[in-house]
């Protein structure tokens, strides 16, 4: 059996790392670098660059750089916040089948899925190379609010890099059995894990070795990357006053702008001012580059980023009041993710939570460590060892990790911490007049199983399609749209006679199942759903694999079969398509005037 | 709290899955029908430590893991509903007009006859024992049979809740 590794993917950067008996070890590069940047470069020449050494190539090579990879997977290519977030990108993202975001460097078409893939190979390699032995499975950690589609794209990125993914989970919940595994404690923690590309919050209660996960909530596009942006933005309305030089139509120049930024960003943490001169700002085709000066304070600064910041905030006192706790209840604050070393951010969060927030922790491999165990544990290894500290120094005192001992031969892997965690979402069923209901609310634990029954709207109704949606609203059009599946030939019946049983089930990964029962003709169609934006599956094969030995005319009648169904379906995606186009641009007026 | 042995695992299987359709969310997580906050989160977190499907994914051939996921996921659904004020009075109500339009065609109450199942063999006759002894009015044997089917299933409300009736 090979080695079982844990993995955080992050938006910017990715870390990996293998829990054995003398504790967790994190993979790192050449360079002895245990931070990786999720970053992918296609040099013109062929070749693959990866991880750090791809990073430097933002700025040298930025046509065929790919990075932030993780704001597009398992999305609609069509989404006003995608579209958004596609604008800052120098790379060209395409719509792809089934309106997913295919991104182009150097004339080849990849899946984003594919491009995490190679992000995910990196990190396998350099613990194949540090641990000397094969890597077979994986735990993947994602943000809480990650939604099916993004959940399955992760999963497929894993697949395509050769990796069984064990589990996929929140980022939050990992750090939390990183911070309070072996440690035997009583405490609910509160984690505000703000990364790079999104922002989440956990409560958790600890009891010794159960982690349970009281609510959760978060925000895609809120992270470091948005920061970035920001400042960036700034910068380039700085160039304009100076120079009279728009750089905002200008993809290379706004990169050089927005690598510049980050660094602003870093010397700001531990400085009160950043100033200087920005030089190689490309902003023509002939290569002309001019340079640019700047001066920010860090009120100024402090001044840009503060609508993030008490976004981050109002989420934070959402949780806590969906689970009827007070700020009083939390024993420590658990700070992850590269965006919590700015001293605002930090401020902040110690003013809401009357403490200081737990510093001993390494922001950037708290994640990868409660993967690496949960890792150790579903692949029932288990150690003996004290625990340590998780510190700053981590990298030359590796964490020593108890995994207990099994008690006689045919005991489960036990002892060892149990994950209990729950849905970041209210997941609905859609009802008649463009309302829908909640099947299972956020926060529901899981895996979990739920069965309903429904009935027809109309008398002599022969099909029903079961929409499922996302969200905390009433309104159908006002929540995301999951997909849906259709049960037909309902026999005949009076209004209300119907009886149909849908069950949702919540698989381990947090992935929604559905299953459509009529109770009296006993049809049951039970179905993923088809996820608008979601990288395409079999579903979509242009070809089919025939049986051998079949006539000519057999096999043809077979292939037109196919082509049908593959055209009904395309008919039918197309329709779900327009209605989710309809919604999103629906939603994004609502968030524009909301937000303005 | 140990994980269960997969001994006791598969005949918690063997026993709870022929069952599954007719028990209620009390019986799934073994609780007394006037059970408070705690003791349903007590009793989730309980089975959560013995039976979970993460602490068994190597010891369960596939498809005797799917069958555990499918119990537990049943488990965390009659958690969702108990935990809740709100969901547990609407559950309350639903299953009260359900056992109305069931009762004319079922004899036996809901539920007693499948939480009955869910005990082992053993323990279900010790059960017929006791209501056997009830019925001729010695209720001192009726109470011994009762204890000894406890002392092989300490947490099951229903064995508690009949001792009680029993007093």
């Amino acid at each position: 059996m090979g080695l079982s590794i844990g993995i955080d993917l992050g938006t910017t950067n990715s870390v990996a790392g293998v829990a054995t008996p003398e504790g967790v070890r994190l993979a790192a590069d050449s360079r002895g670098n245990r931070v990786h940047a999720s970053v992918v470069s296609l040099p013109a020449g062929g070749g693959r660059i990866l991880g750090n050494s791809a990073k430097v190539r933002k700025a040298t090579d930025p046509a065929q750089t790919i990075y932030s990879a993780k704001r597009l997977i398992g999305q609609n290519v069509r989404a006003p916040l995608v579209q958004l977030a596609m604008a800052s990108l120098p790379y060209p993202v395409e719509e792809g089948n089934n309106q997913q975001p295919i991104i182009v460097v150097g004339g080849r078409r990849m899946t984003v899925p594919e491009v995490s893939a190679m992000v995910l190979t990196h990190l396998r390699q350099l613990c194949e190379e540090q641990f000397e032995e094969e890597v077979t499975g994986a735990v993947i950690t994602v943000p809480a609010n990650f939604s099916d589609s993004q959940r399955q794209g992760t999963k497929e990125a894993g697949r395509i890099a050769g990796l069984e993914v064990m589990r996929l989970v929140n980022e939050p919940t990992a750090a939390a059995l990183a911070y309070g595994y072996g440690r035997s404690m009583d405490q609910r923690v509160a984690v505000f894990d703000f990364g790079g590309g999104t922002f989440d919050f956990s409560v958790l209660k600890i009891d010794s070795d159960i982690f349970e996960v009281l609510g959760t909530d978060g925000e895609f596009f809120l992270g470091g990357d948005d920061i970035d942006h920001m400042i960036a933005e700034f910068l380039a309305a700085q160039m304009n006053t100076a120079l009279h030089i728009d750089p905002r139509p200008i993809p290379t120049a706004m990169n050089r702008l927005g690598i510049a930024a980050e660094q602003i960003k870093q010397y700001l943490t531990s400085n009160e001012a950043a100033g200087g001169t920005i030089d190689g700002i490309v902003v023509n085709d002939s290569g002309k580059s001019v340079s640019v000066e700047f001066e920010l304070s860090r009120e100024r600064f402090d001044g840009m980023i503060e609508g993030y910041v008490d976004r981050t905030i109002d989420v934070c006192r959402n949780v806590l009041a969906s689970t009827g706790l007070e700020v009083g209840d939390i024993d420590d604050v658990i700070m992850v993710g590269g965006s919590t070393r700015i001293p605002l951010v930090r401020q902040r969060l110690s003013e809401f939570f009357s403490k200081e927030p737990a510093t001993r922790i390494n922001p950037d491999e708290v994640v990868a460590h409660g993967a690496a165990i949960q890792a150790a544990m579903l692949a029932g290894e288990v150690h003996e060892g004290e625990r340590g500290e998780l510190t700053d120094e981590l990298a030359e005192n590796p964490m020593p990790i108890d995994m207990g001992i099994p008690e006689e031969g045919e005991v489960s892997q036990g002892g060892a911490a149990l994950l209990l965690d729950v849905t970041p979402a209210t997941l609905r069923i859609a009802t008649a007049g463009g309302y829908s209901e909640p099947f299972l609310e956020k926060n529901s634990p899981i895996p979990i199983e739920r069965t309903k029954l429904f009935t027809t709207a109309h008398a002599n109704q022969s099909r029903v399609v079961i929409e499922c949606y996302r969200g905390p609203a009433r309104r159908q059009d006002e929540n995301e749209l999951l997909g849906s599946i259709e049960l037909n030939d309902i026999p005949p019946g009076e209004r209300g006679e119907a009886e149909i049983e849908v069950t949702f089930r919540v698989d381990p990964d947090s992935i929604l199942h559905v299953r459509a029962r009529d109770l009296r003709s006993e049809n049951e169609v039970e179905a993923k759903l088809n996820v608008i934006g979601a990288p395409v599956s079999d579903n979509f094969r242009s070809t089919i694999d025939l049986p051998e030995g079949l006539s000519e005319k057999q096999a043809a009648k077979l292939r037109q079969k196919h082509e049908k169904e593959q055209q009904k379906l395309a008919q039918k995606l197309d329709k779900e398509r327009l209605k989710a186009d309809k919604q999103r641009a629906k939603a994004a007026k609502r968030a524009q005037t909301g937000e303005g | 709290m140990r994980p269960w042995t997969k001994r006791e695992l598969l005949a918690y299987l063997d026993r709870i899955l022929p069952a599954l359709e007719g028990l209620d969310h009390f019986e799934l997580l073994d609780v007394p029908p006037n059970a408070d906050d705690k003791t349903i989160q007590g009793a989730f977190h309980n089975m959560a430590a013995g039976l979970h499907p993460d602490r068994h994914r190597n010891v369960l051939s596939p498809s005797q893991h799917e069958r555990l996921i499918i119990v537990y996921a049943r488990i965390a659904e009659a958690y969702r509903v108990l935990r809740s004020p709100e969901h547990r009075e609407a559950y309350l109500l639903e299953e009260a007009k359900r056992s109305k339009k069931t009762t004319a065609t079922i004899r036996a109450p809901q539920g007693t006859s499948s939480a009955l199942a869910l005990l082992s063999p053993k323990a279900q006759q010790l059960y017929r024992r006791a209501i056997a002894a009830k019925n001729t009015g010695d209720t001192a044997s009726a109470a011994l049979n009762l204890r000894m089917a406890l002392a092989k299933h300490p947490q099951s409300g229903f064995l508690k809740e009949a001792l009680k009736k029993l007093r």
